[in-house]
């Protein structure tokens, strides 16, 4: 009875804690999502040592505004979905057109 | 202990599940004056939900993507025209260098229709390989190559794959200009050999872009893009009396050659807000598709199309009511001229969404 009671006290503890831990992720789901581009773009910018300076300008999609600037703002969804077809094929990846 | 050690792992697993997976939904509602882009108007509502998940695996010099996307299109009037789109498939970046990269993937996609458009449904398997190089910090050319196998169930004889070979260079300048170049050689085969007929296509693209800051918030962008075929095949259907082409079920851009150019003033007016509005124009000569009256008899030996379009996009970060929620507006307008009756029309399109990631 002991053992079960101390069990059930790690288990209840683990879901308390679990749900802490959900709690605190939902809050900043924006962070993340905010870090996750972040680190993408670290690891793109892992070129050249990861010197690219922010006040460099780089636009690779050539709408004229830099891509530091536009920090994820992206025009080109509704051209995506509404382009999609039979004959589109495009995937994920970068590159890929 | 044992408990303990594997409600630990437990958790210790779950938490590094979670933070690399990425879930994103949308929810657009579209309201549409011409959903067929024909002479014979046809509005409807239509509601677009999607949902995506992605995984990543990321190591020093790798970044592993398995995804998964479905997306329904539901007419609210014109039910049978509703339709679910599922994708799955994998990406992968490999960082070779600190100049160069490696990106590659493959993904199968579904899309089935209902009613009777079912006849229209179709599946498509894809495939690329791509290297980046840069030259600079700001500039970099890449080359890939592009399969695409696409299998029309109920039009076998449309069935077909796809060959895609690309360069593309992306420059920027100190003058805050930036000049996109890319070429394109796409080869079409088609899977059922046709012995009257030809059983390929051959299409080369080029492209380029122009783009100018203006300040440190608005850009100015123009395009233009020049698609030519080297040689052509195209096929057709007789049904109820009526001869069907491929590009008219199918949007098949091997059917059509010609040009597209454009200009866009993107503008930032804060952190998260931001606008797009854009002016096009189009002209596509399809070669082997004749103009054809009700009665069957040829008016022209084919057919041209010159398209004007307007479009305003805004977009609104909505992070501060709820994290990683947009707000999405949409509005086009185009106006097709053609020396085919059928396909002169004008298009005005409203939409408005939501997209969540998190």
């Amino acid at each position: 009875m002991k053992y079960i009671i101390k069990s059930s006290h790690i288990i209840l503890g683990v879901f308390l804690f679990s749900l802490i831990s959900f709690a605190q992720d939902s809050t900043s789901v924006g962070e993340k999502s905010e870090k996750r581009m972040v680190e993408t773009g670290k690891k793109e910018n892992m070129l050249f040592g990861g010197k690219i300076k922010s006040d460099i300008f780089i636009d690779k999609d050539g709408d004229g505004i830099c891509d530091f600037r536009a920090k994820g703002m992206s025009f080109e969804k509704f051209k995506n979905r509404t382009r999609q077809g039979a004959g589109s094929g495009n995937g994920k990846g970068k590159g890929n057109r | 202990m044992k408990l303990i050690i594997i409600i630990t792992a437990f958790i210790l697993f779950s938490t590094l599940t979670l933070a690399q997976l990425e879930l994103t939904s949308e929810l657009y509602r579209y309201s549409d004056d011409n959903i067929y882009n024909s002479a014979y108007k046809i509005s409807d509502n239509i509601y677009n939900g999607s949902l995506n998940a992605s995984y990543y695996v990321v190591t020093e010099n790798n970044t592993l993507q398995f995804y998964n996307q479905n997306s329904v299109n539901y007419y609210q009037e014109y039910i049978a025209t509703s339709s679910l789109f599922r994708k799955y498939g994998v990406a992968d970046n490999l960082r070779i260098s600190e100049k160069s990269q490696f990106n590659f993937g493959v993904n199968y996609g579904v899309k089935n229709n209902r009613d009777v458009f079912t006849i229209l449904n179709f599946s498509q398997l894809s495939a690329y390989g791509n290297y980046r190089y840069s030259f600079a910090e700001s500039d970099f050319i890449t080359a890939g190559y592009v399969y695409n196998n696409n299998t029309f169930n109920n039009f076998s004889l449309f069935s077909h794959s796809v060959h895609k070979t690309f360069i593309r260079v992306n420059s920027s300048f100190v003058t805050e200009t930036s000049l996109i170049l890319g070429a394109d050689i796409s080869a079409k085969l088609y899977s059922e050999n046709e012995p009257s007929a030809a059983n390929q296509s051959y299409q080369l693209t080029l492209f380029g872009q122009v783009g100018q800051a203006i300040g440190e918030k608005a850009g100015l962008s123009g395009y233009f893009q020049l698609r030519r075929n080297l040689s052509q095949a195209a096929r057709s259907f007789y049904y109820d009396n009526t001869l069907f082409y491929q590009d008219e079920l199918f949007n098949d851009v091997f059917s059509s050659e010609g040009y597209e150019t454009g200009l866009s003033l993107t503008k930032l007016f804060s952190k998260s807000f931001g606008a797009k509005a854009e002016l096009t124009f189009s002209r596509r000569e399809y070669n082997a598709l004749p103009v054809m009256d009700t009665e069957g008899n040829v008016l022209a030996s084919s057919r041209i199309d010159n398209q004007i379009g307007f479009g305003v996009e805004m977009q609104n970060d909505l992070s501060n009511y709820l994290p990683g929620l947009t707000l999405q507006f949409n509005w086009n307008y185009l106006i097709n001229s053609s020396n085919d009756v059928f396909y002169k029309y004008d298009n005005q399109l409203f939409s408005v969404g939501l997209d969540l990631s998190f």
